[in-house]
Protein backbone atom coordinates (compact mmCIF):
# COMPACT_ATOMS: atom_id res chain seq x y z
CA UNK A 1 0.00 0.00 0.00
CA UNK A 2 1.22 3.52 -0.68
CA UNK A 3 0.85 6.12 2.12
CA UNK A 4 -2.29 7.71 0.65
CA UNK A 5 -4.03 4.34 0.15
CA UNK A 6 -3.10 3.48 3.72
CA UNK A 7 -4.59 6.77 4.94
CA UNK A 8 -7.80 6.27 2.99
CA UNK A 9 -8.13 2.68 4.17
CA UNK A 10 -7.90 3.81 7.81
CA UNK A 11 -10.37 6.61 7.05
CA UNK A 12 -12.82 3.91 5.91
CA UNK A 13 -12.37 2.28 9.35
CA UNK A 14 -10.37 -0.58 7.88
CA UNK A 15 -7.06 -2.10 8.97
CA UNK A 16 -4.46 -1.13 6.36
CA UNK A 17 -1.13 -3.00 6.13
CA UNK A 18 0.28 -0.63 8.73
CA UNK A 19 -0.77 2.46 10.66
CA UNK A 20 -0.61 5.50 8.32
CA UNK A 21 1.29 8.61 9.39
CA UNK A 22 -0.12 12.04 8.64
CA UNK A 23 0.80 15.62 9.47
CA UNK A 24 -1.33 18.66 8.85
CA UNK A 25 -0.11 20.86 6.05
CA UNK A 26 1.54 23.81 7.74
CA UNK A 27 2.59 27.04 6.06
CA UNK A 28 5.07 27.81 8.84
CA UNK A 29 6.71 24.39 8.88
CA UNK A 30 6.82 24.19 5.09
CA UNK A 31 8.31 27.68 4.84
CA UNK A 32 11.06 26.80 7.27
CA UNK A 33 11.95 23.64 5.36
CA UNK A 34 11.93 25.51 2.07
CA UNK A 35 14.03 28.34 3.51
CA UNK A 36 11.55 31.17 2.98
CA UNK A 37 9.68 33.64 5.14
CA UNK A 38 6.11 32.62 5.87
CA UNK A 39 4.85 35.73 4.11
CA UNK A 40 6.48 34.53 0.88
CA UNK A 41 4.56 31.25 1.16
CA UNK A 42 1.28 33.14 1.14
CA UNK A 43 2.39 35.73 -1.35
CA UNK A 44 2.64 33.53 -4.40
CA UNK A 45 0.81 30.25 -5.18
CA UNK A 46 3.86 29.09 -7.13
CA UNK A 47 6.02 29.35 -4.00
CA UNK A 48 3.24 27.73 -1.96
CA UNK A 49 3.19 24.77 -4.33
CA UNK A 50 6.98 24.46 -4.51
CA UNK A 51 7.35 24.60 -0.72
CA UNK A 52 4.62 21.98 -0.30
CA UNK A 53 6.15 19.62 -2.86
CA UNK A 54 9.57 20.13 -1.29
CA UNK A 55 8.27 18.97 2.11
CA UNK A 56 6.30 16.08 0.62
CA UNK A 57 9.47 14.90 -1.11
CA UNK A 58 11.48 15.21 2.10
CA UNK A 59 8.99 12.96 3.97
CA UNK A 60 7.59 10.51 1.40
CA UNK A 61 6.11 8.19 4.05
CA UNK A 62 3.93 10.92 5.49
CA UNK A 63 0.54 11.91 4.12
CA UNK A 64 0.38 15.66 4.51
CA UNK A 65 -3.23 16.51 5.08
CA UNK A 66 -5.06 17.95 3.24
CA UNK A 67 -2.00 17.79 0.99
CA UNK A 68 -2.02 20.40 -1.72
CA UNK A 69 -3.79 23.28 -0.10
CA UNK A 70 -4.26 26.96 -0.87
CA UNK A 71 -3.84 27.59 2.83
CA UNK A 72 -4.22 31.14 4.08
CA UNK A 73 -4.88 30.24 7.71
CA UNK A 74 -7.89 31.57 9.50
CA UNK A 75 -8.31 34.75 7.50
CA UNK A 76 -10.17 33.70 4.35
CA UNK A 77 -13.73 33.66 5.70
CA UNK A 78 -13.34 36.73 7.96
CA UNK A 79 -11.80 38.66 5.03
CA UNK A 80 -14.87 37.91 2.94
CA UNK A 81 -17.05 39.51 5.61
CA UNK A 82 -14.78 42.56 5.75
CA UNK A 83 -12.43 41.85 8.69
CA UNK A 84 -9.08 43.61 8.79
CA UNK A 85 -6.27 41.19 7.99
CA UNK A 86 -2.71 41.56 9.23
CA UNK A 87 0.20 39.86 7.41
CA UNK A 88 3.27 39.38 9.61
CA UNK A 89 6.55 38.52 7.92
CA UNK A 90 7.13 35.18 9.59
CA UNK A 91 3.78 34.01 10.81
CA UNK A 92 0.39 33.13 9.41
CA UNK A 93 -1.93 36.07 8.73
CA UNK A 94 -4.44 36.93 11.39
CA UNK A 95 -7.56 38.96 11.96
CA UNK A 96 -6.99 42.25 13.74
CA UNK A 97 -9.81 43.69 15.81
CA UNK A 98 -13.37 42.47 15.92
CA UNK A 99 -15.53 43.23 12.91
CA UNK A 100 -18.76 42.74 14.85
CA UNK A 101 -18.20 44.81 17.97
CA UNK A 102 -21.89 45.50 18.44
CA UNK A 103 -24.49 42.72 18.67
CA UNK A 104 -26.82 44.73 16.42
CA UNK A 105 -24.25 44.45 13.59
CA UNK A 106 -24.95 40.72 13.51
CA UNK A 107 -28.68 40.69 12.86
CA UNK A 108 -28.31 42.07 9.31
CA UNK A 109 -25.29 39.93 8.44
CA UNK A 110 -25.38 37.95 5.18
CA UNK A 111 -22.98 35.24 3.93
CA UNK A 112 -20.35 36.52 1.51
CA UNK A 113 -20.16 35.62 -2.18
CA UNK A 114 -17.13 33.32 -2.64
CA UNK A 115 -16.68 34.54 -6.21
CA UNK A 116 -16.26 38.19 -5.32
CA UNK A 117 -15.66 38.81 -1.62
CA UNK A 118 -12.44 39.24 0.34
CA UNK A 119 -9.68 36.73 -0.30
CA UNK A 120 -12.04 34.03 -1.56
CA UNK A 121 -11.69 34.70 -5.32
CA UNK A 122 -7.92 34.94 -4.88
CA UNK A 123 -7.87 31.58 -3.07
CA UNK A 124 -9.96 30.00 -5.83
CA UNK A 125 -7.38 31.21 -8.33
CA UNK A 126 -4.60 29.80 -6.17
CA UNK A 127 -6.35 26.42 -6.10
CA UNK A 128 -6.58 26.47 -9.88
CA UNK A 129 -2.93 27.40 -10.22
CA UNK A 130 -1.81 24.71 -7.79
CA UNK A 131 -3.81 21.92 -9.38
CA UNK A 132 -2.72 22.95 -12.88
CA UNK A 133 0.98 22.98 -12.02
CA UNK A 134 1.21 20.09 -9.54
CA UNK A 135 2.76 16.82 -10.73
CA UNK A 136 0.17 14.51 -12.29
CA UNK A 137 0.41 11.98 -9.45
CA UNK A 138 -0.36 14.55 -6.72
CA UNK A 139 -3.93 15.74 -6.81
CA UNK A 140 -5.69 18.61 -5.10
CA UNK A 141 -8.04 16.46 -3.04
CA UNK A 142 -9.96 18.44 -0.44
CA UNK A 143 -12.03 21.58 -0.09
CA UNK A 144 -11.47 23.33 3.23
CA UNK A 145 -13.59 25.73 5.26
CA UNK A 146 -13.08 26.95 8.79
CA UNK A 147 -15.95 25.91 11.02
CA UNK A 148 -18.64 28.32 12.17
CA UNK A 149 -17.37 28.62 15.75
CA UNK A 150 -13.88 29.65 14.76
CA UNK A 151 -15.10 32.18 12.20
CA UNK A 152 -17.74 33.58 14.56
CA UNK A 153 -15.13 33.92 17.33
CA UNK A 154 -12.74 35.82 15.09
CA UNK A 155 -15.38 38.23 13.93
CA UNK A 156 -17.16 38.83 17.22
CA UNK A 157 -14.26 38.23 19.65
CA UNK A 158 -13.89 34.83 21.34
CA UNK A 159 -15.05 35.91 24.79
CA UNK A 160 -17.94 38.04 23.50
CA UNK A 161 -19.11 35.17 21.33
CA UNK A 162 -19.19 32.78 24.30
CA UNK A 163 -21.09 35.35 26.35
CA UNK A 164 -23.58 35.88 23.50
CA UNK A 165 -24.52 32.18 23.59
CA UNK A 166 -26.14 32.76 26.98
CA UNK A 167 -26.88 36.47 27.11
CA UNK A 168 -28.03 37.06 23.52
CA UNK A 169 -28.82 33.57 22.15
CA UNK A 170 -30.79 34.95 19.18
CA UNK A 171 -27.77 36.99 18.11
CA UNK A 172 -25.40 34.05 18.62
CA UNK A 173 -27.69 31.78 16.62
CA UNK A 174 -27.86 34.25 13.76
CA UNK A 175 -24.07 34.53 13.65
CA UNK A 176 -23.63 30.73 13.76
CA UNK A 177 -26.24 30.31 11.01
CA UNK A 178 -24.50 32.81 8.76
CA UNK A 179 -21.09 31.23 9.40
CA UNK A 180 -22.52 27.74 8.79
CA UNK A 181 -24.06 28.86 5.51
CA UNK A 182 -20.74 30.49 4.61
CA UNK A 183 -18.83 27.26 5.24
CA UNK A 184 -21.21 25.39 2.92
CA UNK A 185 -21.03 28.05 0.19
CA UNK A 186 -17.26 28.22 0.45
CA UNK A 187 -16.79 24.45 0.32
CA UNK A 188 -19.09 24.22 -2.70
CA UNK A 189 -17.25 27.02 -4.50
CA UNK A 190 -13.99 25.10 -4.10
CA UNK A 191 -15.54 21.76 -5.05
CA UNK A 192 -16.78 23.33 -8.29
CA UNK A 193 -13.22 23.99 -9.44
CA UNK A 194 -11.31 21.06 -7.92
CA UNK A 195 -10.94 18.47 -10.69
CA UNK A 196 -11.25 15.29 -8.63
CA UNK A 197 -12.12 16.10 -5.03
CA UNK A 198 -12.29 13.27 -2.51
CA UNK A 199 -13.25 15.13 0.63
CA UNK A 200 -13.84 18.18 2.77
CA UNK A 201 -11.82 19.44 5.72
CA UNK A 202 -13.42 21.49 8.52
CA UNK A 203 -11.14 22.75 11.31
CA UNK A 204 -12.98 24.36 14.24
CA UNK A 205 -11.20 24.41 17.63
CA UNK A 206 -13.47 26.94 19.30
CA UNK A 207 -16.44 24.57 19.38
CA UNK A 208 -14.93 22.79 22.37
CA UNK A 209 -15.14 25.93 24.49
CA UNK A 210 -18.90 25.31 24.71
CA UNK A 211 -20.44 23.28 27.51
CA UNK A 212 -22.19 20.06 26.43
CA UNK A 213 -25.61 21.70 26.66
CA UNK A 214 -24.55 24.71 24.60
CA UNK A 215 -22.86 22.45 22.08
CA UNK A 216 -26.01 20.36 21.78
CA UNK A 217 -28.09 23.50 21.19
CA UNK A 218 -25.76 25.38 18.85
CA UNK A 219 -22.94 23.09 17.71
CA UNK A 220 -24.63 19.84 16.80
CA UNK A 221 -27.24 21.37 14.42
CA UNK A 222 -24.58 23.50 12.70
CA UNK A 223 -22.22 20.58 12.15
CA UNK A 224 -25.00 18.23 11.07
CA UNK A 225 -26.02 20.81 8.51
CA UNK A 226 -22.50 21.19 7.12
CA UNK A 227 -21.55 17.52 7.01
CA UNK A 228 -24.91 16.35 5.65
CA UNK A 229 -24.43 18.61 2.60
CA UNK A 230 -21.50 16.63 1.28
CA UNK A 231 -22.54 13.02 0.91
CA UNK A 232 -20.14 10.84 -1.04
CA UNK A 233 -17.08 12.76 0.12
CA UNK A 234 -14.68 11.98 2.96
CA UNK A 235 -15.42 14.40 5.80
CA UNK A 236 -12.54 15.33 8.10
CA UNK A 237 -12.99 17.39 11.25
CA UNK A 238 -10.13 18.97 13.19
CA UNK A 239 -10.45 20.28 16.73
CA UNK A 240 -7.31 20.54 18.83
CA UNK A 241 -8.96 21.90 21.96
CA UNK A 242 -9.92 19.45 24.71
CA UNK A 243 -13.17 17.86 23.49
CA UNK A 244 -13.63 15.22 26.20
CA UNK A 245 -16.91 16.73 27.38
CA UNK A 246 -18.58 16.72 23.94
CA UNK A 247 -17.31 13.46 22.45
CA UNK A 248 -20.74 11.81 22.44
CA UNK A 249 -22.20 14.79 20.60
CA UNK A 250 -19.34 15.00 18.11
CA UNK A 251 -20.03 11.38 17.18
CA UNK A 252 -23.47 12.44 15.92
CA UNK A 253 -22.15 15.23 13.66
CA UNK A 254 -21.57 13.09 10.60
CA UNK A 255 -17.83 13.35 9.90
CA UNK A 256 -15.61 10.35 9.13
CA UNK A 257 -12.19 11.37 10.50
CA UNK A 258 -11.52 13.16 13.79
CA UNK A 259 -8.18 14.96 14.28
CA UNK A 260 -8.16 15.61 18.02
CA UNK A 261 -6.20 17.26 20.81
CA UNK A 262 -3.53 15.69 23.03
CA UNK A 263 -5.65 16.97 25.93
CA UNK A 264 -8.38 14.50 24.92
CA UNK A 265 -7.45 11.02 26.13
CA UNK A 266 -6.97 8.64 23.22
CA UNK A 267 -8.24 5.66 25.23
CA UNK A 268 -11.52 7.43 25.97
CA UNK A 269 -11.83 8.52 22.35
CA UNK A 270 -11.12 5.03 21.02
CA UNK A 271 -13.75 3.44 23.26
CA UNK A 272 -16.39 6.01 22.28
CA UNK A 273 -16.42 7.98 19.05
CA UNK A 274 -13.51 5.87 17.79
CA UNK A 275 -15.85 2.91 17.31
CA UNK A 276 -17.54 4.64 14.38
CA UNK A 277 -15.17 7.46 13.38
CA UNK A 278 -11.55 7.17 12.23
CA UNK A 279 -9.15 8.75 14.74
CA UNK A 280 -6.28 10.94 13.61
CA UNK A 281 -3.94 11.99 16.38
CA UNK A 282 -2.96 12.86 18.94
CA UNK A 283 0.77 13.19 19.68
CA UNK A 284 1.42 16.45 21.54
CA UNK A 285 2.85 18.88 18.93
CA UNK A 286 4.60 21.01 21.54
CA UNK A 287 5.62 18.94 24.55
CA UNK A 288 6.50 15.79 22.59
CA UNK A 289 7.27 16.80 18.99
CA UNK A 290 8.82 20.20 19.55
CA UNK A 291 10.49 19.70 22.91
CA UNK A 292 10.90 15.93 23.17
CA UNK A 293 13.73 13.67 22.04
CA UNK A 294 13.39 11.19 19.16
CA UNK A 295 13.29 8.39 21.75
CA UNK A 296 10.39 10.06 23.53
CA UNK A 297 8.56 10.59 20.24
CA UNK A 298 8.97 6.93 19.29
CA UNK A 299 7.77 5.76 22.70
CA UNK A 300 4.78 8.11 22.57
CA UNK A 301 3.85 6.88 19.09
CA UNK A 302 4.11 3.27 20.26
CA UNK A 303 1.67 3.93 23.08
CA UNK A 304 -0.82 5.70 20.83
CA UNK A 305 -0.63 2.99 18.17
CA UNK A 306 -1.29 0.33 20.80
CA UNK A 307 -4.40 2.19 21.98
CA UNK A 308 -5.68 3.68 18.72
CA UNK A 309 -4.53 1.02 16.27
CA UNK A 310 -6.38 -2.22 17.18
CA UNK A 311 -9.26 -2.89 14.81
CA UNK A 312 -8.13 -0.22 12.35
CA UNK A 313 -9.59 3.25 11.82
CA UNK A 314 -6.50 4.93 13.18
CA UNK A 315 -4.06 7.43 11.65
CA UNK A 316 -0.96 8.35 13.64
CA UNK A 317 -0.77 12.14 13.66
CA UNK A 318 -0.37 15.13 15.92
CA UNK A 319 -3.09 16.73 17.99
CA UNK A 320 -2.73 19.91 15.92
CA UNK A 321 -0.35 21.23 13.30
CA UNK A 322 3.41 20.78 13.58
CA UNK A 323 5.19 23.74 15.17
CA UNK A 324 7.50 25.65 12.88
CA UNK A 325 10.67 24.58 14.71
CA UNK A 326 9.78 20.89 15.15
CA UNK A 327 13.08 18.96 14.93
CA UNK A 328 13.17 16.91 11.74
CA UNK A 329 14.62 13.93 13.63
CA UNK A 330 11.43 13.89 15.71
CA UNK A 331 9.34 13.63 12.56
CA UNK A 332 11.58 10.82 11.37
CA UNK A 333 11.10 9.15 14.77
CA UNK A 334 7.35 9.31 14.25
CA UNK A 335 7.61 7.53 10.89
CA UNK A 336 9.98 5.00 12.47
CA UNK A 337 7.53 4.41 15.33
CA UNK A 338 4.72 3.66 12.87
CA UNK A 339 6.91 1.21 10.92
CA UNK A 340 8.13 -0.49 14.08
CA UNK A 341 4.91 -0.79 16.06
CA UNK A 342 2.16 -0.13 13.54
CA UNK A 343 2.21 -3.30 11.46
CA UNK A 344 -1.22 -4.98 11.46
CA UNK A 345 -2.47 -7.03 13.20
CA UNK A 346 -1.98 -4.84 16.28
CA UNK A 347 -2.98 -6.01 19.70
CA UNK A 348 -3.85 -3.58 22.50
CA UNK A 349 -1.45 -2.21 25.11
CA UNK B 1 -27.62 40.73 57.93
CA UNK B 2 -24.39 41.29 56.05
CA UNK B 3 -23.55 37.59 55.83
CA UNK B 4 -26.97 36.73 54.32
CA UNK B 5 -26.66 39.41 51.64
CA UNK B 6 -23.12 38.37 50.79
CA UNK B 7 -24.05 34.68 50.69
CA UNK B 8 -26.84 35.52 48.24
CA UNK B 9 -24.35 37.28 45.96
CA UNK B 10 -22.12 34.24 46.04
CA UNK B 11 -25.00 31.88 45.28
CA UNK B 12 -26.33 33.99 42.41
CA UNK B 13 -22.87 34.27 40.88
CA UNK B 14 -22.21 30.55 41.25
CA UNK B 15 -25.51 29.89 39.46
CA UNK B 16 -24.39 32.33 36.69
CA UNK B 17 -27.53 34.39 37.27
CA UNK B 18 -26.63 37.67 35.59
CA UNK B 19 -29.43 39.91 36.78
CA UNK B 20 -29.72 38.13 40.12
CA UNK B 21 -26.05 38.79 40.93
CA UNK B 22 -26.27 42.45 39.95
CA UNK B 23 -29.47 42.92 41.97
CA UNK B 24 -27.90 41.36 45.05
CA UNK B 25 -24.80 43.54 44.69
CA UNK B 26 -27.04 46.63 44.45
CA UNK B 27 -28.96 45.51 47.52
CA UNK B 28 -25.73 44.99 49.47
CA UNK B 29 -24.64 48.51 48.53
CA UNK B 30 -28.03 49.84 49.69
CA UNK B 31 -27.39 48.08 52.98
CA UNK B 32 -24.14 50.07 53.21
CA UNK B 33 -21.94 47.01 53.04
CA UNK B 34 -18.48 48.26 52.02
CA UNK B 35 -17.63 47.42 48.38
CA UNK B 36 -14.46 45.68 49.49
CA UNK B 37 -16.57 43.35 51.69
CA UNK B 38 -18.88 42.65 48.76
CA UNK B 39 -15.93 41.53 46.63
CA UNK B 40 -14.15 39.61 49.36
CA UNK B 41 -17.07 37.82 50.97
CA UNK B 42 -19.68 37.84 48.19
CA UNK B 43 -18.18 37.67 44.72
CA UNK B 44 -14.93 35.94 45.63
CA UNK B 45 -16.52 32.87 47.27
CA UNK B 46 -18.87 32.66 44.25
CA UNK B 47 -15.89 32.69 41.90
CA UNK B 48 -14.14 30.05 44.00
CA UNK B 49 -17.18 27.79 43.60
CA UNK B 50 -17.19 28.43 39.84
CA UNK B 51 -13.48 27.53 39.74
CA UNK B 52 -14.20 24.30 41.62
CA UNK B 53 -17.00 23.44 39.20
CA UNK B 54 -14.61 24.05 36.29
CA UNK B 55 -12.03 21.74 37.84
CA UNK B 56 -14.74 19.07 38.33
CA UNK B 57 -15.76 19.58 34.67
CA UNK B 58 -19.24 20.78 35.60
CA UNK B 59 -18.49 24.18 34.09
CA UNK B 60 -16.54 24.87 30.89
CA UNK B 61 -14.95 27.86 29.18
CA UNK B 62 -18.39 29.08 28.12
CA UNK B 63 -19.42 29.28 31.80
CA UNK B 64 -16.13 30.88 32.90
CA UNK B 65 -16.53 33.51 30.19
CA UNK B 66 -20.06 34.21 31.37
CA UNK B 67 -18.81 34.49 34.95
CA UNK B 68 -16.24 37.02 33.72
CA UNK B 69 -19.05 38.99 32.10
CA UNK B 70 -21.09 39.01 35.31
CA UNK B 71 -18.03 39.98 37.36
CA UNK B 72 -17.37 42.84 34.97
CA UNK B 73 -20.93 44.09 35.51
CA UNK B 74 -20.55 43.83 39.27
CA UNK B 75 -17.20 45.61 39.24
CA UNK B 76 -18.67 48.44 37.15
CA UNK B 77 -20.98 49.06 40.11
CA UNK B 78 -18.33 48.58 42.77
CA UNK B 79 -15.23 49.94 41.06
CA UNK B 80 -15.97 53.68 41.32
CA UNK B 81 -16.76 53.26 45.02
CA UNK B 82 -13.57 51.30 45.62
CA UNK B 83 -11.26 53.72 43.79
CA UNK B 84 -11.41 56.12 46.72
CA UNK B 85 -9.64 53.61 48.90
CA UNK B 86 -6.98 50.98 48.39
CA UNK B 87 -8.34 49.09 51.36
CA UNK B 88 -8.17 45.38 50.81
CA UNK B 89 -6.29 45.46 47.50
CA UNK B 90 -3.84 42.60 47.24
CA UNK B 91 -1.76 44.57 44.76
CA UNK B 92 -1.67 45.82 41.19
CA UNK B 93 -1.71 43.04 38.62
CA UNK B 94 -0.90 44.00 35.03
CA UNK B 95 -1.98 41.40 32.49
CA UNK B 96 -2.01 40.92 28.72
CA UNK B 97 -1.58 38.53 25.80
CA UNK B 98 1.83 38.94 24.19
CA UNK B 99 2.66 40.48 20.83
CA UNK B 100 1.29 38.68 17.76
CA UNK B 101 -1.16 36.63 19.81
CA UNK B 102 -4.88 37.36 19.80
CA UNK B 103 -6.14 34.69 22.19
CA UNK B 104 -8.06 36.31 24.98
CA UNK B 105 -10.35 33.78 26.63
CA UNK B 106 -7.85 32.45 29.18
CA UNK B 107 -6.42 35.88 29.87
CA UNK B 108 -9.90 37.32 30.47
CA UNK B 109 -10.77 34.52 32.86
CA UNK B 110 -7.54 35.01 34.81
CA UNK B 111 -8.26 38.78 34.97
CA UNK B 112 -11.69 38.18 36.36
CA UNK B 113 -10.54 35.60 38.92
CA UNK B 114 -7.78 37.92 40.09
CA UNK B 115 -10.23 40.78 40.37
CA UNK B 116 -12.60 38.72 42.45
CA UNK B 117 -9.70 37.60 44.65
CA UNK B 118 -9.01 41.25 45.46
CA UNK B 119 -6.25 42.25 43.04
CA UNK B 120 -6.40 45.56 41.23
CA UNK B 121 -6.25 44.34 37.63
CA UNK B 122 -4.98 46.36 34.65
CA UNK B 123 -5.77 44.47 31.44
CA UNK B 124 -3.74 45.50 28.39
CA UNK B 125 -5.75 43.26 26.05
CA UNK B 126 -4.21 41.16 23.27
CA UNK B 127 -1.30 41.58 20.85
CA UNK B 128 0.55 43.68 23.44
CA UNK B 129 4.01 44.96 22.38
CA UNK B 130 6.86 44.27 24.84
CA UNK B 131 7.39 47.98 25.51
CA UNK B 132 3.73 48.40 26.46
CA UNK B 133 4.12 45.92 29.33
CA UNK B 134 7.13 47.88 30.58
CA UNK B 135 5.60 51.30 30.13
CA UNK B 136 2.36 50.43 31.90
CA UNK B 137 4.12 48.52 34.70
CA UNK B 138 6.23 51.61 35.41
CA UNK B 139 3.26 53.94 35.14
CA UNK B 140 1.06 52.09 37.62
CA UNK B 141 3.91 50.68 39.72
CA UNK B 142 2.68 47.14 39.15
CA UNK B 143 3.30 44.47 41.77
CA UNK B 144 2.57 41.61 39.37
CA UNK B 145 2.81 41.17 35.61
CA UNK B 146 0.99 38.30 33.87
CA UNK B 147 1.60 37.29 30.28
CA UNK B 148 -0.45 34.87 28.20
CA UNK B 149 0.56 33.09 25.01
CA UNK B 150 -1.19 30.34 23.08
CA UNK B 151 1.29 29.97 20.25
CA UNK B 152 4.82 28.58 20.11
CA UNK B 153 5.69 31.45 17.82
CA UNK B 154 4.63 34.14 20.27
CA UNK B 155 5.82 32.64 23.56
CA UNK B 156 9.42 33.89 23.13
CA UNK B 157 8.01 37.40 23.72
CA UNK B 158 7.57 36.43 27.36
CA UNK B 159 11.35 36.14 27.61
CA UNK B 160 11.95 39.41 25.79
CA UNK B 161 9.54 41.27 28.09
CA UNK B 162 11.39 39.88 31.11
CA UNK B 163 14.70 41.00 29.58
CA UNK B 164 13.22 44.44 29.01
CA UNK B 165 12.21 44.66 32.66
CA UNK B 166 15.75 43.65 33.64
CA UNK B 167 17.46 46.17 31.38
CA UNK B 168 15.22 48.91 32.77
CA UNK B 169 16.03 47.95 36.34
CA UNK B 170 12.53 47.02 37.49
CA UNK B 171 12.66 43.23 37.26
CA UNK B 172 13.07 42.79 41.02
CA UNK B 173 10.09 45.01 41.76
CA UNK B 174 7.53 42.76 40.08
CA UNK B 175 6.49 39.14 40.27
CA UNK B 176 6.09 37.77 36.77
CA UNK B 177 3.49 35.14 35.87
CA UNK B 178 3.27 33.27 32.57
CA UNK B 179 0.57 30.97 31.25
CA UNK B 180 -1.31 29.74 28.17
CA UNK B 181 -1.82 26.43 26.39
CA UNK B 182 1.74 26.04 25.09
CA UNK B 183 3.53 27.33 28.21
CA UNK B 184 4.99 24.88 30.72
CA UNK B 185 6.81 25.12 34.04
CA UNK B 186 10.11 24.37 32.31
CA UNK B 187 9.52 27.18 29.82
CA UNK B 188 8.68 29.53 32.68
CA UNK B 189 11.98 28.58 34.35
CA UNK B 190 13.85 29.00 31.08
CA UNK B 191 12.70 32.59 30.53
CA UNK B 192 13.08 33.51 34.18
CA UNK B 193 9.43 34.00 35.16
CA UNK B 194 8.57 33.77 38.86
CA UNK B 195 5.42 31.72 38.44
CA UNK B 196 3.68 29.48 35.92
CA UNK B 197 -0.08 29.06 36.08
CA UNK B 198 -1.49 26.00 34.33
CA UNK B 199 -4.96 27.52 34.56
CA UNK B 200 -6.72 30.54 36.04
CA UNK B 201 -7.32 28.85 39.37
CA UNK B 202 -3.65 27.95 39.81
CA UNK B 203 -2.57 31.45 38.82
CA UNK B 204 -4.77 33.01 41.50
CA UNK B 205 -3.62 30.49 44.13
CA UNK B 206 0.03 31.25 43.35
CA UNK B 207 -0.55 35.00 43.33
CA UNK B 208 -2.22 34.80 46.75
CA UNK B 209 0.57 32.56 48.08
CA UNK B 210 3.26 34.92 46.81
CA UNK B 211 1.74 37.64 48.97
CA UNK B 212 1.70 35.39 52.01
CA UNK B 213 5.34 34.47 51.30
CA UNK B 214 6.22 38.14 50.94
CA UNK B 215 4.53 38.83 54.27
Amino acid sequence: MNPLDRFLSAARMEEPDEVPVSLLTSARFFSRLYGIKVFQFFHDPRVMLDATLHTMKRFPDIVFFPGLWADYGIVIEPSAFGSRIFWPEDYAPYVRGELLKNPEDIMGLEPPDPKTDGLMPFVLESIQYIQKHAPKNIGYLYATARGPFQVASYMRGPTEFLVDLRVRPDVARKLIDVCTETAILWLNAQLEIIDNPIGIFVPDDNASFLSPSLFETFGLPAYKRIFSEFDGLLKVYHNDADSTHILDLLEQCGFHVFNFSPATDIGTVKQGIGQTVCLMGNVDPVNVMLRGTPERVEEDCKRRIQIGGPGGGYILSLGGGPSMETPLENIEAMVRGAKKYGRYPISGA
Amino acid sequence: MDSESLRNISLKLEALDIQGTIDKVKRALDEKIPPFEIVKNGLSPGMDKIGEKYERKEYFLSELSLAAYIMKGAMELLGPRMKASTEGSLGKFLIGTVKGDLHDIGKNIVSMMLMSAGFEVYDLGVDVPDEKFLQKAMEIKADFVGMSSLLTTTMPSMGSVIELFKSNGIREQVKIFVGGAVVTQSFADEVGADYYGKDAMECVRKARNSIIARG
